[in-house]
């Protein structure tokens, strides 16, 4: 039986694991694995090009229409999801218990993106992924916070990253299922190919769904975060004590927090510029995560199969080099850092703008261009994982130390914030060039999206971070 | 050997092995060799890139007709030739033939059907008698700009690099 220590505040007593069951960490770390499964399937792989079939075919829209309207739902799900973190966050601190909120959100999860392979209708298929990617983050607000009620807090960074690379299998795993479902209800097309065959004896080469035009991928893919989440289920979670605050009381109380924490940032001219500057960073990084798979099937013309691999190259060079990233935090600091990592997203950008400029369609084997597309997979991983780890160094240099937590919370707003931005550059950006530049329009959001980081990278190096810690 | 001297011969060599085919004059885009029944069409359909220059070459065992078409014609041929007769024109046609070679450009982007026929839509075309098997190569012309940028980037790149790396060593052996 596990030691309980009992911590007392001003507000509530709360219980907290002074001693880490591996076991319970193995059942927690599991919903980590189930839920990557979902991120991977259906927000990186499916939807942003199931919408671009279901727009073209049922409605008669262009393929620069139907993103630009993808990207407008998803600019205003971000929006929803920036402004109820904070609340979810407060509910969550004050809840008895985060495991029932985790539970019943998966099941919405689950529920709403089965459903999105039954209707091949544009409408439905964005309220339902709206309610399930709604719901995905606000159980990620709840898993997240269940850390230090199931670890001792010596344990909680070893128990994080344990969960982290669980999440990590769940991407291996589930890209080999879709690789088999590719196989057996075929590939889908979103665009049509430069050069294609015609003949009066064959179908023509069209607009097809594949895989996506049949409800089982999606049925699979839930069932596997189902059957992967179940361990979750038996995890042992300890209870917060106190009495809990009304629930419009605590909304009340984080809107609050969070003006005021905007009005201190404020104050602190060295926070506040970096706060500027994360926002048009870390929104040019989530747009290209966001859209990694479209940019390599439809703007470099590559095979569905290829895109997949792609994602889990990425994966796993974000494994491997991240930790590097951390180490060179550490060593030159976070600001260096981050012109690190802003110079590995430029070179993938880059490669990227080139790749589809000049090499469309990129050919696998033995040849330059497929050899930098690799080199694009291999740069955006660490790339990625190296903005959270950059971000949370910067904050930790910057922020006093009491207010940490605070400012932490309010640079992960800040960062769900800007995600609503890209989307809807990327939006405009193929609803006004598409007609003319085509899949090169994805050369363009390239680009404009890189100008973008660029210009957070040169804010964030107007940051200096020993003028912070001399006001501390 | 040093370290460094190691990791510059072994990235001069992935370039240089990789740049090989970029070094070709002609990137091919389809490559097919087609049975085509008696009274069928086979053939493509292309988006153009402004300024680029495509090279097509179409080989067939028996004389046939070739019509490039955009958009609206190849509809209107296609109407035709399910014997809805609809007036049609062709940008290129080449009649009664069984090799044809020839270079596509476009000042602007567009979508351009080449339509090989082995039926008897074209007025004073080929007969068609039987089975035909053509081949058809549509390649992309690699003009300099092509290859150019990217390896001229790489390669000043790299031989900045070397001469970097060259210039430190020296400075350290002095």
């Amino acid at each position: 039986m596990s030691n309980e220590k009992k911590v007392t505040s001003l507000e509530t007593e709360v219980e907290v694991e002074s001693n880490t069951s591996w076991l319970n960490v193995f059942k927690w770390s599991m919903y980590d694995l189930a839920n990557t499964i979902y991120s991977m399937v259906i927000v990186s792989l499916i939807i942003n090009r199931y919408v671009l079939i279901v727009g073209q075919l049922e409605n008669g829209l262009s393929y620069d229409k139907a993103n630009a309207i993808f990207s407008g739902v998803v600019a205003a799900m971000q929006i929803i999801i920036a402004f109820s973190m904070p609340v979810m966050g407060a509910v969550s601190d004050s809840a008895g218990k985060r495991k029932p909120f985790v539970v019943g959100l998966t099941f919405a999860i689950l529920l709403f993106a089965s459903l999105l392979g039954f209707w091949h209708n544009l409408t439905l298929v964005l309220i339902f992924y709206v309610i399930a990617n709604v719901s995905y983050q606000w159980s990620l607000a709840y898993y997240d916070a269940m850390l230090a009620f199931i670890a001792a807090p010596k344990d909680v960074g070893k128990v994080g990253a344990f969960g982290v690379a669980f999440g990590y299998f769940g991407t291996l795993l589930s890209l080999p299922v879709m690789i088999i479902c590719e196989g057996i209800w075929g590939t889908p097309i979103s665009q049509l190919p430069k050069v294609a065959e015609i003949a009066s004896y064959k179908p023509p080469v069209q607009l097809q769904y594949g895989y996506y035009g049949v409800p089982w991928p999606f049925l699979i893919a839930m069932g596997m975060f189902l059957v992967f989440a179940i361990p979750f289920l038996f995890v042992k979670e300890r209870q917060k004590k106190g009495e809990k605050p009304p629930t419009m009381q605590l909304i009340k109380q984080a809107f609050r927090q969070l003006k005021t924490t905007f009005k201190e940032i404020k104050t602190h001219r060295e926070m506040f510029i970096f706060i500027i500057g994360y926002f048009l960073f870390v929104d040019a990084a989530n747009v290209i995560v966001a859209y990694m798979f479209p940019i390599v099937r439809d703007g470099l013309l590559m095979s569905e199969t290829f895109g997949m691999v792609f994602i889990v190259l990425s994966t796993i060079s974000a494994v491997i080099f991240t930790y590097f990233v951390g180490m060179f935090a550490d060593k030159k600091g976070a600001k260096n850092a981050f012109f690190l990592v802003g110079g590995l997203w430029i070179a993938a950008v880059i490669i990227g703008f080139v790749g589809i400029m000049l090499w469309s369609p990129v050919e696998i084997g033995a040849n330059f261009p497929f050899i930098m597309i690799i080199l694009m997979g291999v740069l955006a991983g660490p790339a990625l994982g190296g903005t959270w780890v950059c971000q949370r160094a910067m904050i930790a240099t910057l922020a006093p130390k009491e207010k940490f937590g605070e400012y932490f919370g309010f640079s992960k707003f800040s960062g769900k914030l800007s995600s609503a931005v890209g989307p809807l550059i990327w939006g405009a950006t193929f609803l006004i060039f598409y007609r003319t530049w085509n899949y090169k329009t994805y050369a363009l959001a390239l680009l404009f999206i890189g100008l973008m980081l660029i210009i957070g990278l040169a804010i964030i190096a107007l940051v200096k971070p020993e003028r912070a810690a001399r006001n501390y | 050997m040093n370290k460094k001297i190691k990791i510059l011969i072994i990235s001069w060599f992935i370039v240089l092995i990789s740049a090989l085919p970029a070094l070709a004059l002609e990137r091919e885009l389809f490559n097919n060799t087609e049975a085509m029944p008696q009274d069928s069409y086979y053939g493509l359909r292309a988006v153009i890139e402004k300024d680029n220059t495509y090279h097509l070459k179409v080989n067939s065992t028996q004389n046939i007709d070739l019509l490039i078409l955009d958009e609206e014609n190849f509809l209107n041929y296609n109407s035709t030739f399910h014997g809805n007769p609809t007036a049609y024109t062709a940008e290129h046609l080449y009649t009664n033939t069984s090799l044809i070679e020839f270079n596509i450009t476009q000042t602007e982007d567009v979508v351009r059907y080449i339509v090989i026929e082995n039926a008897n839509i074209t007025s004073n075309g080929a007969i068609s008698t039987g089975e035909v098997n053509v081949t058809i190569v549509l390649s992309l012309v690699l003009t300099s700009k092509v290859p150019g940028y990217t390896l001229i980037i790489t390669l000043s790149g790299l031989l900045l690099v070397s001469g970097l790396l060259t210039l430190r060593k020296k400075r350290k052996t002095l």
